[in-house]
């Protein structure tokens, strides 16, 4: 990778390697302990001391959150209702992230180009999208209440669906089009001379030379749009329910069920972790709104 | 003013790359040294290796007599100049050049004084106040540079310095180069693939090539005396001529065969005494190759003239004999045209032969 | 039919047509959720209203009182800007300072660096919610922290993390630092790595240590580069809300409460959405004030 000194960088002496490995055991230890909790039976939950490794790991948590399941659950609450509700909160998330992300996306690309290579809106709309991503969610969410229960959208996927796109295509646009601005004019300038119309140039030439930043792009979003709570939390109310808003109501009504809350946990981080690993090359520049690039 | 011995000198990467194999060379206090090859050759390796940014993988670096081989640049006390001048950015001109002298702790008021010393020297007066990115790049060459000297360093490498001026400013640098080190009596180590700034600007010319040293001379015997074909080849322009050719020996006389011509070398057949082998291969500058309006003697060589290069003061002229192509240099008062016949004849005392398999030269 | 796809074409490739199907999308989806409700959200502020009040658009016109009430009588909002302002400042710069440090040490050659660098970008992967139950289970009185810290003071350390305040708000700064630390890690390397080998190879000989070199050359070069991180992340950090609700646990005990915390009781628990709107807007100013001062500056420079 660029930037290393001369070929050879400084060596990390023995002081560096102590300070490191503390530091990898605080980044690591909360996900230890996560998953620790979620292998552990209900009677490891809450013992004092904590219990540093499961005497006896089991997968019943994971099990319970997942299916029907109620042979050797010894904590049902109430009904299945509190439980059922995992998968679904799987498929929900999985819809709303998805096409929230694919339509965040879409509108971006198309945005992107008009400001890269038209000019149309310029800094003006960069700003007022950006302001979009920096404002609190709190200003926006109070009235969007309001406006959706006035057009009947709260609780429905269409309208978590256009508020996520809403709110992430400020993302897809800037960084898209750092990716645009990387790609020469000239060769959407040759294929005009050649005959294509300006649309077709976009779509044609320069599209698939950054499709690989597009994708980084999309799953980046997608990250934001999986992970997104405050939203969920006020625009639906029980027919639509994601994995953020599930795993706060184990919190809630639940009272304090480690096992399985510790084991949906995990199954909602997973699929972040391995995008994040992925798409690693491009975080920096993701976070930063295009400003940053390696 | 240090002496500078590299003994055995090797560099492997990790790779696998071995971007050095077994440099020696010894170069004198007070000299100017031109690190001379194209690229890949491992003169920067060099570079890098005397300075202490590298630590070699066999051999030994000595400044004077401290073996200083795994000493860390910091404590080498050598002056870098690098390509892209490095110049730090976020510093302004002064700042460039008293950092280092701040690091070493030296005070306040002799900082002043040393950097207007060598601001007057070199002519950046002007620059000291102002940041890297309002210089231009002849400013920002000498700021590297007196960044580099005004630590009175024991040796001062620099790594193509001029390579990124243009051509007028280049041969300006060149020259101010020269002063500045005569000036200075300064150990200098100069790479560079431009052999034009090798030879007129060194003491002693070390040429290179996959990191051999392939000769260590003055630039006259490097240029008259090339030690191998490399050599030969690569300093010169337009470069030298080399055709195949086998030693015949034909009743009394001794004669090169090329194929499409013979060359009667019995003048000068004492220096064949030592040549171990048959297979040769005939050196000769351009400009040794004397072009003849007739057919004067039978030393003489038919050809017919290919292209015709219009230099300014002379052309470069393409001459085909048989399969064998060959450039001459002709006044431009001869008159030439292509598809010209036309004889000329090799001046035996510049010719250079070479054993065809190891490159080494006989003559 | 070819003859309409090419007028089609034709059409959509005019400067008005490149527009539309550029543009349009991008300001539909802005215009409707987020000009629209922006307005709406203007007008509420201006109003006492409250869904117990019947009509939206019938309701009294409130002459800024509730901007008044907030700025000069609502302690509890006002405070709740305070804890904002204070988790903001104290959380950015331990990330900062932190970020700082792992860049200089993962900048360096070792075995493993590759993989070291990918586990400590992780965190930042995890989604808030996730970071809030893990931290939530974390400072339990019986928890694992409170279990080392009594082995290494050699005392029963019993503290309950998450029911008064002031431990609160560390349990908030560490959990936001684990989660978010990576970020400022990850922009200050990118920005050493950015630097140029030779200039860091002049340095040295120059005869500057490995620490003199990180101190002079290093972070005054990426000294634009952290800029940019820490307005980001100041400006994200003023909005945590998931961590601060799960450390509420099923108490709905909100012990920490900043400005997102106070918009969503105001908003979604008392539904007085006038004022609520009214407090958001204040935020709102605030963050854009403070943004374009710095954007001012560093355009400056």
């Amino acid at each position: 990778m660029r930037g290393r000194s001369s070929l050879e960088k400084t060596k990390m002496g023995p002081f560096g390697y102590l300070l490191l490995a503390i530091i990898l055991v605080l980044v690591i230890f909360p996900i230890y302990w996560l998953i620790i909790t979620s292998l552990k039976p209900k009677s490891e939950w809450i013992v004092t001391p904590p219990l540093w490794l499961p005497r006896s790991p089991t997968f019943l948590n994971y099990l319970v959150i997942l299916t029907e399941t109620t042979a050797g659950v010894e904590y049902v609450l109430g009904s299945y209702v509190v439980f059922k509700p995992a998968v679904k909160a799987f498929i929900d998330s999985a819809i709303v992230a998805g096409i929230g992300t694919i339509l965040a996306i879409i509108v971006g690309v198309l945005a992107a180009f008009a400001v890269s290579r038209h000019n149309i809106g310029g800094n003006s709309f960069l700003g007022l999208v950006l302001m979009l991503r920096m404002a609190p969610p709190m200003v926006a969410i109070i009235p969007l209440t309001v406006f959706y229960s006035l057009l009947g959208f709260i609780d429905t996927y269409h309208g978590l669906i256009l508020a996520y796109a809403t709110f992430t295509m400020p993302y897809a646009v800037w960084i898209i089009k750092s990716f645009i601005d990387e790609v020469p004019r000239e060769l959407e300038d040759s294929a005009r001379l050649d005959g294509l119309s300006p649309l077709a140039a976009h779509f044609k030439v320069t599209l698939p030379l950054i499709k690989g930043g597009v994708l980084a792009t999309a799953l980046f979003i997608w990250i934001l749009n999986w992970s997104e709570y405050l939203f969920a939390l006020m625009l639906t109310r029980g027919k639509v329910i994601t994995l953020p808003v599930q795993i706060t109501a184990y919190q809630t009504y639940a009272g304090m069920l480690y096992g399985p809350q510790a084991a949906l946990a995990i199954l909602a981080v997973i699929p972040l972790i391995i995008f994040g690993t992925m798409i690693r090359r491009y975080l920096a520049r993701g976070l930063t709104f295009g400003a940053i690039r390696r | 003013m240090t002496k500078v011995m590299l003994e055995n000198l090797t560099k492997v990467y990790p790779g696998g790359t071995k971007a050095l194999d077994h440099l020696n060379i010894e170069i004198e206090s007070g000299s100017f040294t031109s690190l001379l090859g194209p690229s890949g050759c491992g003169k920067t390796t060099t570079l890098k290796l005397i300075a202490g940014l590298l630590e070699p993988t066999e051999g030994k670096i000595f400044f004077d007599d401290e073996d200083v081989t795994y000493l860390p640049p910091q404590k080498r006390g050598v002056g870098l100049v690098f390509q892209d001048y490095a110049v730090f950015p976020h510093m302004t001109g002064f700042e460039n050049i008293a950092f280092g002298l701040k690091i070493r702790g030296v005070d306040e008021e002799e900082i002043k004084r040393r950097i207007n010393e060598i601001a007057s020297l070199l002519e950046i007066e002007h620059v000291l106040s102002k940041k890297p990115k309002e210089m231009n790049i002849s400013e920002l060459q000498r700021v590297s540079l007196a960044r580099a000297i005004v630590m009175r360093p024991r040796v001062l490498l620099l790594d193509e310095p001029l390579s990124n001026l243009d051509a007028t400013l280049r041969v300006k640098a060149r020259m101010e180069l020269k002063k500045l080190q005569k000036h200075l009596k300064q150990t200098i180590i100069y790479v560079t693939h431009d052999q034009i700034e090798a030879l007129t600007l060194s003491d002693k010319v070390a040429v290179m090539s996959q990191g051999k040293l392939m000769q260590y001379d003055s630039p006259e015997n490097i240029f008259n005396k090339p030690r191998n074909k490399f050599v030969a080849g690569f300093v010169g322009t337009p470069p030298m001529n080399f055709i195949d050719c086998t030693l015949v020996r034909r009743g009394d006389h001794l004669l090169l065969d090329a194929g499409s011509f013979q060359l009667d070398v019995s003048p000068i057949k004492n220096a064949f005494e030592n040549i171990k082998s048959n297979e040769l291969i005939l050196g000769i500058r351009p400009r040794d190759v004397i072009i003849q309006r007739e057919t004067i003697n039978k030393d003489a060589i038919t050809g017919e003239i290919l292209t015709v290069e219009p230099q300014g003061m002379e052309n470069v002229v393409a001459i085909k004999i048989g399969e064998i192509i060959i450039k001459a240099i002709a006044p431009t008062a001869l008159t030439i045209k292509d598809s010209q016949k036309i004889c000329f004849k090799f001046d035996l005392h510049k010719i250079h032969i070479f054993d065809r398999k190891s490159g080494e030269a006989y003559l | 039919m070819n003859g309409v796809i090419s007028k089609l074409t034709k059409v959509l490739n005019s400067k008005r047509g490149i527009s539309l199907v550029l543009m349009g999308p991008a300001q539909f989806l802005i215009f409707f959720i987020a000009i629209i409700p922006f307005a709406l959200e203007i007008y509420l502020s201006f109003t006492p209203w409250s869904p117990t009040m019947g009509d939206l658009f019938s309701a009294p016109f409130n002459y800024g009182m509730n901007y008044v009430k907030l700025l000069t009588q609502d302690t509890r909002y006002l405070l709740a800007l305070g804890r904002t302002v204070l988790f903001t400042v104290v959380a950015v710069t331990v990330q900062l300072l932190l970020g700082i440090l792992l860049a200089a040490l993962v900048d360096r050659d070792f075995p493993g660096s590759n993989i070291v660098f990918v586990i400590l970008l992780i965190p930042m992967m995890f989604m808030p919610v996730v970071v809030g139950l893990v931290f939530y289970m974390i400072f339990q009185s019986g928890g694992p922290l409170n279990h080392v810290l009594s082995i290494i003071l050699q005392q029963n350390i019993t503290i309950d993390w998450l029911t008064n305040e002031f431990t609160l708000f560390i349990a908030a700064v560490i959990a936001d630092t684990w989660h978010w630390t990576p970020f400022m890690f990850l922009i200050a390397l990118c920005g050493m790595r950015a630097i140029s080998p030779n200039i860091i190879d002049a340095a040295r000989t120059l005869g500057a240590s490995e620490w003199q070199i990180f101190r002079k050359i290093k972070l005054p070069m990426i000294r634009n580069v952290l800029l940019i991180a820490v307005t980001i992340r100041a400006l994200e950090s003023t909005k945590i809300f998931d961590e601060l609700v799960m450390f509420a646990g099923g108490r709905l005990n909100y012990l920490y409460e900043n400005v997102s915390i106070w918009t969503y009781i105001m908003n979604a628990i008392q539904n007085q959405i006038g004022y609520a709107s009214a407090g958001a807007l204040i935020v709102l100013v605030i963050i854009a004030v403070l943004t374009f001062n710095v954007i001012l500056k560093v355009l400056s420079r």
